[in-house]
């Protein structure tokens, strides 16, 4: 099982796009490990994300978490892996040596060149000069995090840019996601189509140069295809072992149902209510009627487990700016991928065919030595 | 939190013309038989890579795939069930489709070798199999969870696959089970015991499949000197001997089960299965 503890709703920065209410909510060490011994029941292995508000404004819950968990996996011998989502801000060597002895993954969020428009100080100061030393402190301990960039409508000429400072920064592994919340236009879109076309060359070079790399979102939607029947399956399979703590140790489906508590499916010291998630699980199983005809239904991050709530009744919550990202983004990736297939490249073949790249990447970079 | 304000509307895409690079069953194998430049340089990658073949690569003709299975993730119940509990793996080579694991450590006489199948493989036979006798195993599996426990350990058991019509599960791999023979449960009392809770909870009839192993080497060590240490040897007759020997115990239970499901009612005879 891989669970979210969301350790506080509290920030040091006040991101427009974030859609985590900000409060002052926090999860004791004593509710922390309860849910580690919640996963523990759940079988192994337990993955454990660290999330907030801003996680590392309760580092010695982290720490505390970390030292039950090990704990645990010294008497028993369950596997645990850890990871983190963070802005970066508090990101230390102290911090950063705690997270290779204990193999924490650390994803940074960070929006390049786009920085200073969404994500600022809550006095609405600038963040980009003060986190300027902290993505190469990040990449000497961890060359595999993760950048992590959210797209907002208002900085969406800015995508391309935002890869390119992340890769020039020394990020091999780059997000990109929508803020699907912002109003986006139709010509929002247009600029965006634009921009993956951009991204697509980009990724092409990138790949036939053999450069090492994941982008997503285009990485995920080839994957879409490449993995057939299996990607929903697994994706789905994925969404229903993923919950989220929040911080009172109420458990929740995922992350986007932590401030409804309509949606709460137990409790670190109860356990989890298998009727209710039984029936939040059958729930997201129902795609909407319009979902059904869809041609790129099967590859849809969206067509099944994203529930939402009218009163009383559930359904699935795909919203039209999802849709039509999906209906966009699609047909460039299989673009994309087509050509670095006809072309035999041989890292396209071995990144997106050989069930081995994970372990041989590894056995490069030298991670895997048995 | 859903935003309205936008210019959008939901609505499928129609006409969408599948792309034409292949997926991972209808991709030719033959595509992998070249290594990127950046490995070239790279003893050990290209070593792991040169004992992949063809043949490890080929998959299966299932049109499911599952995540890949190394000897770290997942398959520690197969070590253990013959290395007496260690848990220190060297390596993983894949030959043919089999995985062979180096293990040292644990209470055993020394290094041994193990191979058996991925889950990846397995899973597909079974369900092909399984499919080309009248059930196939095509529902998205449930996350239905089953325990057995007694006062010192509590074993956990997933379904691996699922038929929703006659609710049927298999769960795979069970040898990790062997562990509990330490703590006086057989291996017959643990499956007894999920079985049970299956049916209670979930109304399931859950069946028990074991990932097969076949020890292989003569513990004739030689000394590794990447590795430095020693390690034990086996030859390519062995790897391939091993091989046939996980087919074969593998379609044996596989058959035992459309026994089962024929004597039960739940599949027809077979010579009433159309193609």
């Amino acid at each position: 099982m891989n669970l979210t503890l969301h350790l506080t709703n509290r920030c040091n920065l006040a991101c427009t796009y974030c859609f985590v209410p900000f409060g002052n909510l926090r999860m004791t060490a004593d509710t922390a490990k309860r849910a580690v011994d919640f996963a523990v029941t759940q079988g192994s292995p337990t993955g454990i994300l660290f999330y907030g508000g801003e996680p590392l404004l309760e580092r010695d819950v982290i720490h505390q978490t970390v030292a039950h968990a090990e704990e645990i996996r010294k008497k028993t011998g369950h596997q645990f892996s850890y990871k983190i989502t963070t802005n970066g801000l508090l990101l230390d060597e102290d911090f950063l040596k705690f997270a290779k002895s204990v193999n924490l993954t650390i994803g940074f969020s960070h929006d390049g060149p786009a920085q200073d428009d969404c994500r600022f100080f809550p006095d609405g100061s600038p963040s980009s000069q003060v986190l300027s030393d902290k993505i190469p402190l990040l990449l000497r301990y961890q060359p595999y995090a993760v950048g992590m960039s959210v797209l907002d409508a208002s900085v969406v000429h800015k995508a391309t840019d935002i890869i390119k400072f992340l890769r020039r920064s020394g990020f091999r592994y780059m997000t990109l996601n929508l803020n699907y919340d912002a109003p986006w236009t139709q010509a929002d879109f247009e600029v965006l189509g634009r921009e993956y076309e951009k991204l697509a060359k980009l990724y092409r070079n990138w790949t036939l140069d053999e450069q090492k790399f994941y982008l997503s979102p285009f990485d995920q939607k080839i994957l879409s295809h490449i993995k057939g029947a299996a990607y929903n399956i697994d994706r789905r399979k994925m969404s229903q072992n993923q919950p989220s703590i929040a911080p009172d140790g109420t458990i929740f489906p995922g992350s986007r149902y932590v401030d409804d508590p309509a949606f709460a499916i137990g409790d670190v010291r109860t356990g989890i209510d298998e009727k209710k998630q039984t029936f939040f699980i059958e729930k997201g199983a129902i795609p909407l009627d319009v979902c059904k005809t869809c041609a790129i239904q099967s590859r849809c991050n969206y067509a099944y487990d994203m529930l939402t709530r009218q009163g009383d009744a559930f359904t699935i919550g795909i919203s039209p700016v999802q849709c039509a990202h999906e209906k966009l983004l699609t047909p460039i990736a299989d673009k994309l991928a087509e050509d670095l297939y006809r072309q035999d490249s041989t890292l396209f073949m071995h990144k997106h065919y050989n069930e081995m790249f994970p372990f041989l990447s590894a056995l490069e970079d030298g991670i895997f030595k048995g | 939190m859903m935003n309205n304000k936008h210019e959008f509307d939901l609505s499928p895409m129609q006409n969408y013309t599948p792309p034409t690079y292949p997926n991972r069953n209808t991709l030719d194998r033959a595509k992998l038989r070249t290594a990127p430049r950046r490995w070239a340089k790279h003893a050990a990658v290209l070593a792991c890579i040169g004992v992949l073949g063809f043949g490890a690569l080929t998959g299966c003709a299932a049109p499911r795939t599952y995540p890949p299975a190394s000897c770290e993730d997942g398959l520690h119940g197969v070590i253990a069930a013959y290395t007496q509990g260690g848990s220190h793996y060297l390596e993983a080579r894949r030959e043919f489709d089999v995985v062979v694991c180096a293990h040292w450590g644990g209470s055993g006489g020394g290094p041994i070798y193990v191979a058996y199948l991925t889950e990846q493989e397995a899973l597909g036979i079974i369900r092909n199999r399984l499919c080309e006798a009248g059930i196939c195993f095509d529902a998205p599996v449930p996350d239905y969870a089953a325990i057995a426990e007694n006062s010192e350990l509590e074993a956990t058991a997933r379904l691996a696959l699922f038929d929703e019509r006659t609710r049927q599960g298999i769960v795979f791999p069970a040898t990790w089970w062997d562990d509990f023979i330490w703590w006086n449960m057989t291996h017959g009392q643990i499956e007894d015991a999920l079985q049970q809770g299956f049916a209670r909870r979930f109304n399931v009839s859950a069946t028990f499949m074991q990932n097969p192993g076949e020890s292989i080497g003569d513990y004739d060590w030689v000394w590794d000197w990447e590795l430095d240490q020693e390690i034990a040897t086996f030859t390519e007759d062995e790897k391939q001997e091993a091989g046939a020997i996980l087919y074969e115990r593998l379609n044996a239970q596989i058959d035992a089960f459309i026994a089962q499901l024929r004597t039960e009612g739940i599949l027809p005879p077979a010579e009433e299965v159309q193609p």
